[in-house]
């Protein structure tokens, strides 16, 4: 009796997880139709797609660039001093574009606008729902994917693309700064090591997987926003669901991208 | 298509995050795909027409009942081929004692061909007709 009700409850639990999936899916799909499709684009879309841009990368800038040059000096001041230590000083080029450039830019980006602009995307869309603003949408016609998602999907894409370029240059402007209080190394010897490490695979890697963060940190919590209850209960725990699907999901990304670089 | 309604009702809130001219503006801004300069103009000729441009830039928040409620007309107004259908007026605007101020803003609106439909209670039909029309 106790194996059957066991079994019982391990299979409701996985139709629940793969209908979940199949609706998670199916709103991936609605999304990514209308992300190519040229009948979602209209001037109302570039309007809120420019206020979206400013909200997620114009104003975290400062905050980020500061982030990056104490983050990226630290970082970088430390692991070249270990890699002095244990003697990989020719392997430096290599930790620069395979450790700094590809995998913490993103992952320091995608991590500070989850938690900054996810997060307020995940509430503003609880709320809207709550408060029966989604409905007004739909009462009027008014195609929510098209007027609420698509320009913050994008809006966040762009943004991470252009943070994780800015971040990589700065910890690269750093790692000429340490190499040269380190190694003594000059410029002219520190651009060539960088320049026969990064190759343009690199910089396409980089665009793509910082691409795929903001695209599903960004879908994620208006996938969980939108289908909250209409209780204001509702919204907090919106938010804890749609957060910590974005921290599962830039994980597997990351796995993913490790996984196609060493195949 | 089936028939298009623009709903004026309690529960069908302004956007609580846009101000409201923008809540007005973006109906057409969405359905006519008009640019921004575009809705400006029409939506301040609108407003000034019922001298309500001093509420532009306030959010539904800041409205009282009689304010959201033509807000909401307007909004409603703004959705091209639409019937307009107005719930419950008078449970939406409460010191309101005939409908003599929703004929003469939907004069002012001079939609001509386009229905417009009120729903109220039976108990309310002296209200209704309190203004002999």
């Amino acid at each position: 009796m106790n194996g059957v009700s066991w079994l019982e409850k391990l299979g409701g639990a996985a139709l629940e997880n793969w209908r979940e999936l199949r609706q998670l899916l199916g709103f991936a799909y609605a999304v990514f139709r209308r992300l190519f499709s040229r009948a979602s684009y209209r001037p109302l879309t570039v309007d809120i797609l420019t206020t979206q841009i400013y909200f997620t990368a114009v104003q975290l800038l400062g905050f980020f660039i500061v982030v990056s040059i104490l983050f990226g000096s630290l970082f970088i001041g430390m692991t070249l001093f270990v890699i002095k230590e244990i003697g990989l000083t020719e392997y430096i080029g290599q930790f620069i574009a395979g450790v700094v450039v590809l995998e913490m830019a993103p992952i320091m980006t995608t991590l500070l606008i989850a938690l900054r602009s996810g997060s307020a995307i995940n509430a503003e869309m609880a709320v809207m729902k709550a408060n029966r603003e989604l409905d007004a949408l739909a009462a009027f016609d008014i195609d929510i994917a098209q007027y609420l998602f698509l320009p913050r999907i994008i809006a966040v894409m762009v943004s991470v693309v252009l943070l994780s370029s800015l971040f990589a240059i700065i910890v690269t402007l750093s790692g000429l700064l340490f190499s040269a209080l380190i190694f003594g190394m000059g410029f002219n010897a520190y651009a060539d090591i960088i320049a026969k490490a990064i190759e343009y695979k690199d910089f396409l890697i980089l665009m793509v997987k910082s691409a795929a963060f903001g695209f599903f940190i960004t879908f994620i919590p208006l996938y969980y926003g939108s289908r909250a209850g209409y209780q204001l209960t509702a919204v907090p725990v919106a938010v804890l669901r749609g957060m910590v699907n974005v921290f599962i999901a830039i994980v597997v990304i990351e796995v993913l991208s490790l996984v196609a670089r060493f195949l | 298509m089936g028939p298009r309604y623009a709903p004026v009702s309690a529960d069908i809130p302004l956007l609580s995050n846009l101000s409201v001219f923008q809540n007005i503006a973006l109906i057409r801004q969405y359905h006519q795909r008009l640019t921004a300069e575009d809705s400006h103009r029409d939506t301040t000729a609108l407003l000034e027409r019922f001298d309500m441009c001093h509420l532009a830039a306030k959010r539904s928040f800041e409205l009282n009942d009689r304010d959201l409620f033509f807000v909401k007309l307007l909004r409603a107004s703004q959705h091209a081929n639409a019937a307009i259908v107005i719930d419950r007026p008078f449970a939406q605007v409460e010191n309101m004692h005939n409908l003599s101020p929703i004929r003469k803003a939907l004069e002012l609106l001079d939609f001509s061909g386009i229905e417009g439909i009120i729903l109220g209670y039976e108990w309310n039909r002296g209200r209704y007709e309190a203004d002999g029309q």
